[in-house]
């Protein structure tokens, strides 16, 4: 495969779906090396996020030709991506290693609960379920939340159109005032980020739903909304 | 019911300070993790609308009552604070993020900001 992906010609539709293919094909590749860093405090899903931009790298670096396996060229390529992920949020203030660990069971208590109860659960479900104390879990949450915000673009691919978001949202905004200022800070947004704030502020989706519709966890969803809200207000607030 | 009674210096400084105490008095009062996040953003965002105006004077004073079915946070803002625009994004912000929100002006000018968060019933 690729053999063919070298002859065609980047861009065309052909290239694209074995492209693609590759990229499907390898993904179990991607989940093996997220699976080791699972237990560092970030949800899975978003360590298989970022693994999978390093996969797409590795996909359109790779040259047959050099004679190696290209699970032996990807493998560091995948881990780097995660690993700078790790990186790039590392904790804004110095948490204990015992609350990193405690913090991560109580975001996996959280998933396990949410599908159970089919709602979001609260603090004392969770530590009842982990069999720790209501203000151990509100501590852990507290340093769960005191990751760093400075690196979450990370884009997914999310089938709306710009058009599409940003239509919506500027009627949604119909009705409320300095939406003229807004305007130029909304265009900063990416995708994603103003499909959330959409969905958040405007369709009335909780948090928890969100992560569900975008694949990603309740807490990147809080998180992005976080930046996105420091961002608009310290852009009106400066206008 | 309960009261708890917090004031702080109107200036960006201590939102921090009043985000991390609401986060951990809704996870005592029973919250959703997912109400506890909002929470966290609407008080960050009603700081914000008290102090926009003339941070950095005067106080903020914050009144947290955690009742069986709701927690209300109480937010006063210092003397000359504008009475919040229902039309502004901040204010369509924290009707997203709350149960309720409403506003009032007192006689001497002193605006309050009250966010009201349901508890989850089953809890």
């Amino acid at each position: 495969m690729f053999e063919q992906l070298a002859a065609l010609e980047a861009g065309t539709s052909e290239h694209e779906k074995i492209r693609a293919a590759l990229i499907e094909r390898h993904l179990p590749l991607v989940t093996f090396m997220a699976r080791k860093f699972a237990h560092r405090g970030e949800p899975l899903d978003d360590l298989i996020q970022v693994g999978t931009i390093g996969l797409i790298k590795a996909i359109d670096r790779f040259e047959i030709s050099k004679g190696f396996e290209f699970s032996t060229f990807a493998t560091p390529t995948i881990v780097g991506e995660i690993k700078r992920h790790f990186r790039d949020k590392t904790w804004a203030v110095r948490v204990p290693r015992r609350l990193q660990e405690l913090g991560a069971s109580v975001t996996k208590a959280s998933n396990e609960l949410s599908h159970k109860l089919d709602r979001s659960p609260t603090p004392k479900e969770i530590a009842k379920h982990l069999g720790v104390t209501v203000d151990e879990v509100a501590e852990a949450l507290e340093s769960n939340a005191a990751y760093s915000t400075v690196s979450l673009d990370v884009t997914s691919d999310t089938s709306t159109s710009i058009a599409d978001t940003f239509g919506a949202l500027d009627e949604a905004l119909e009705g409320v005032e300095y939406r003229e200022s807004l305007k130029p800070l909304l265009a900063q947004l990416d995708d994603r980020e103003k499909r959330i704030l959409q969905m958040r502020f405007f369709d009335n989706f909780s948090q928890s739903q969100i992560a569900t519709e975008l694949g990603i966890s309740q807490m990147h969803v809080s998180r992005i909304l976080n930046k996105v809200l420091i961002h608009l207000r310290e852009g009106l607030v400066g206008s | 019911m309960n009261t708890i009674d917090l004031a702080v210096p109107a200036h960006p400084d201590y939102v921090g300070l009043i985000r991390s105490t609401a986060a951990h008095i809704a996870a005592h009062a029973n919250l959703t993790i997912d109400a506890i996040d909002d929470l966290r953003l609407a008080v960050d965002e009603a700081f914000a609308v008290l102090i926009a105006h003339k941070p950095d004077s005067g106080a903020v004073t914050i009144r947290f009552t955690i009742q069986a079915e709701r927690l209300d946070i109480e937010l006063t803002g210092p003397v000359g604070s504008p009475a919040p625009d229902k039309t502004s994004f901040a204010w369509t912000v924290l009707t997203a993020l709350v149960h309720e929100v409403s506003t009032q002006t007192s006689p001497a000018g002193i605006v309050t900001l009250l966010l009201t968060a349901k508890v989850v019933a089953s809890a």
